[in-house]
């Protein structure tokens, strides 16, 4: 008997209608513990590099993992894995709120998606009945109706749906799989792939047991987590406000709203719109409401917003400044409109808002016309231009049609010089603020990130934070927040400059924290539990260790778990390998290396940010073109992965001089 | 005088993070805490993200027949049937009972001996939950300055 995990992982062909359920082996469990590392797993034996994306042989792939659904508080992850349509490299998006938690109840730890059905159906998993049902009526509809319309139809207002909006089915690369409002997977266009799969919705209700093998040992380690959260809750208490105020206005080294989005003109934002932007921010607080959590977390990290029009809009991180500052336009209400707006579409806020940026910046530079835009005059500061570009974007109408892959895919077929405009890494566009990648540490984590989600390295701000005197970054050391290893505390307790030249340091936090995250990634926790000075109490890989061990009843120490997260980390890394990924594309924006935004800044030089990925891949084990050494590999137990990459090396060769 | 152990459930502070319903159905598996299964659990969330309403529900007796409660409730505009804020397992629906059995479930406030609060009230952290006792000098006559979870009449 297995515990923690469900023990079993259902197949669905939507090509046949065929659906599978298979046991897991139970070393397949332990190597890879779930989440990421397992669908990673999965990715590499059965999604082959000429796969395309939007082909019917791409697979969706979503595992819980083995936490998720216990009682560890913010346990409630599920990871969706595909290969994205936008860069045809490898995506996990990671999904909170309710849905993973019930498709684990259901008695499946995994669900993989393949083929493609022949007209639009939605999925139906009620513990063993699992049926592909007819989804006509909802193709087109909103992911806030459809939820309501399956929840009607099966007469269950309990049942948790994962579905796609307008966007997924019109195959636009920001499109995302909406679940309760607020969560989603949203990067690299998951929405688009389930779209063309012509599956509109995943409903999962299940009464299965989560079975722990020690649960009088894990729920008094719960409940001193419980405990210990009490400064976790004081910082999280007004967690929105704290995350907006260092986003959008942060300190003196943000002094202007235009390093969110470098490539916008800067003379556009005075400083009475920053005084509005401060004060109706403060304004808008007044307005919360309280927020809404996800499953088994306490939290408030989604602050919920009135609309105007009736009902609620929850937002969190980055989302508040989103479309502000993408449009210039000074306005909670507006910000709380697009929201809506791309929710209800399944849209990537983040994506969309910089995809709508970018065009209204190319008209302003007179690099697009009202040929280009089928007449619409695209200025900043009108709300009208966004809501359409919104609704364009999503039913690939118009001129949202240039727009809906990217603004990648947009500027190559614009040309003219829109290259220059488009702000991307690895394809995707960046999550704000991207005046952190000006700083190497957060430039270079951004850029080697498997994800391209500043969530994947929210403790850089403080690593890089060069405003610690010694005596605070000791009292950090000593105090329970410290989660690294006892040899990095001198790392840390040296004084961190912005010019790079503190670049041992920054590559040790880089490195060890993107296996930090994916093991978080892998056990199925929420990451913001496991940032370092969030005063997180579940921050230590020893604490997660103990977690699953008491789950699973294996005994799993922190270097079981460390070898898990960089398992994970170098299958993705193969996978992307293989699939065409060199040293090249860890890379930033040029704009990042030219023009600074802020005197406060300084362009990030080339050279020291080359210096930094060299020590960055030494650290991780690859060779100087992010290629996984052989012995790396062996480590891992993942040696069979080697030759497909080592015929990569060959392929690049005359590539080798990367420093130009 | 009779003292009745109650939970106070404030809907304002509720975030509908369903930590309760995890507690709950760990503290009641058998044996204690082996499996998570909310659908156990003796206490349900009532929720409507879009309209921000969350709402705790504790089991609480059983009927035998379905009643006439065919009230409808609009709150901030969304309209609910009585049954959705109702406590009873009932024929009607599928909540408050054992999801193999189909027995009814009902709340005891964590049993004999009592807690020193119930586990739900224990792992609210945003503080919706709060445990009380309240002392009633009326009433049917009863042992006195004995404890009692909740209904009374039950007993």
């Amino acid at each position: 008997m297995v515990y923690g995990w469900m023990g079993s992982l259902l197949e669905v062909d939507l090509s046949s209608g065929e659906k599978k359920k298979r046991a897991v082996a139970t070393d397949f469990y332990e190597t890879y513990l779930g989440g990421k590392g397992m669908n990673a797993r999965i990715y590499y034996d059965r999604i082959h590099p000429e796969v395309e994306p939007l082909s019917p042989d791409n697979l969706l792939i979503i595992s819980t993992g083995v936490l998720t659904g216990t009682m560890v508080p913010s346990a409630n992850r599920a990871i969706f894995s595909f290969k994205s349509p936008q860069n045809r490299l490898h995506m996990h998006s990671a999904m909170g709120g309710f849905w993973p938690v019930e498709l684990k109840q259901t008695g499946h730890d995994s669900l993989i998606i393949k083929g493609q059905a022949a007209k639009p159906v939605y999925l139906w998993i009620h513990d063993d009945i699992i049926e592909l049902r007819d989804a006509a009526h909802l193709w087109g509809k909103g992911t806030y109706e459809t939820t309501q319309m399956i929840r009607k139809e099966l007469n269950n207002d309990k049942l948790q749906v994962a579905c796609i909006g307008p966007a997924g089915e019109n195959l636009c690369y920001a499109a995302s799989i909406e679940s309760s409002v607020g969560a989603s997977a949203s990067r690299g266009g998951a929405g688009a792939v389930m779209g063309a799969k012509f599956l509109k919705a995943i409903a999962v209700y299940g009464t299965r047991d989560i079975r722990l093998a020690r649960p009088h040992a894990l729920f008094e380690k719960c409940e001193q987590i419980l405990a210990g959260s009490g400064p976790f809750q004081r910082d999280m208490e007004n967690f929105s406000y704290t995350m907006a105020v260092l986003n959008t206005l942060g300190t003196g080294m943000f002094g202007n709203l235009n390093e969110t989005y470098p490539d916008l003109s800067p003379e556009s934002l005075f400083k009475q719109d920053l005084d509005g932007i401060v004060l109706g921010f403060h304004e808008w607080l007044k307005k919360a409401e309280g927020s809404a959590a996800c499953s088994n977390c306490g939290v408030k990290c989604r602050t919920a917003l009135p609309l105007p029009g009736g009902g609620y809009a929850y937002l969190k991180c980055h989302l508040w400044n989103a479309f502000m500052v993408g449009a210039k336009i000074v306005d909670y209400s507006f910000v709380l409109e697009c929201c809506r707006l791309s929710q209800d579409n399944g849209l990537d806020i983040n994506a969309v808002s910089r995809c709508i940026a970018f065009a209204i910046d190319l008209y302003q530079q007179g690099i697009i016309t009202k040929q280009d835009t089928g007449g619409m005059d695209l200025r900043w500061n009108d709300k009208e231009v966004v809501y359409s570009l919104i609704h364009d974007i999503s039913l690939r109408r118009g001129f949202g049609r240039m727009l809906a892959e990217g603004v990648h895919a947009a500027a190559s077929y614009i040309c003219r010089g829109a290259e220059n405009h488009a702000h991307h890494i690895k394809k995707l566009e960046y999550v704000p603020s991207a005046a952190l990648l000006y700083l190497p540490y957060l430039g270079l984590t951004q850029a080697i990130s498997d994800k391209v989600d500043i969530s994947r390295n929210v403790s850089g701000p403080s690593i890089a934070w060069a405003g610690l005197t010694t005596e605070q970054r000791q009292a950090l050391v000593d105090s329970p927040a410290w989660i690294y290893p006892k040899d990095y505390e001198r790392y840390f307790l040296q004084n961190f400059s912005l010019d790079g030249s503190d670049h041992e340091s920054g590559c040790r936090f880089a490195a060890y924290d993107d296996e930090t995250y994916s093991i978080v990634d892998s056990i199925g926790l929420c990451a913001y539990w496991t940032v370092f000075l969030m005063n997180a109490p579940i921050n230590s890989r020893a604490l997660m260790a103990e977690l699953v061990s008491h789950t699973t009843g294996l005994d799993i120490s922190e270097d079981d778990l460390t070898l898990v997260g960089r398992r994970a980390l170098n299958l993705v890394r193969a996978i992307n390998v293989r699939s065409g990924l060199q040293r090249k594309d860890d890379s930033l924006s040029k704009i990042i290396h030219k023009t600074p935004p802020s005197p406060f800044l300084k362009p990030l030089d080339p050279v020291v940010f080359d210096k930094w990925l060299d020590r960055y891949y030494e650290l991780k084990g690859w060779n100087q073109e992010g290629i996984p050494t052989s012995q790396t590999l062996q480590a891992l137990g993942l040696e069979e992965v080697f030759p497909a990459l080592k015929k990569m090396e060959g392929a690049h060769a005359h590539h080798t001089n990367h420093k130009n | 005088m009779r003292i009745i152990r109650t939970i106070k459930i404030d809907t304002d502070k509720c975030t509908g993070c369903r930590a309760c319903e995890l507690a709950c159905a760990g503290f009641h598996a058998e044996p204690k805490y082996s499996t998570i299964n909310p659908k156990r659990s003796r206490i349900r969330v009532q929720r409507d993200e879009q309209n921000k309403l969350f709402v705790p529900v504790k089991a609480g007796p059983y009927t035998e027949a379905e009643c006439s409660g065919r009230n409808i409730l609009v709150i901030k505009g969304k309209e609910y049937g009585e049954c959705s804020f109702c406590r009873s397992a009932c024929p009607a629906r599928d909540l408050f009972k054992e999801p193999d059995s189909g027995l009814p479930l009902k709340c005891d406030m964590c049993g004999e001996p009592a807690p020193e609060e119930p586990l739900c009230v224990k792992w609210c952290l945003p503080g919706a939950l709060t445990f009380h006792k309240r002392v009633e000098e009326n009433g049917p006559v009863l042992p006195a300055e004995a404890e009692y979870a909740d209904e009374v009449e039950e007993l």
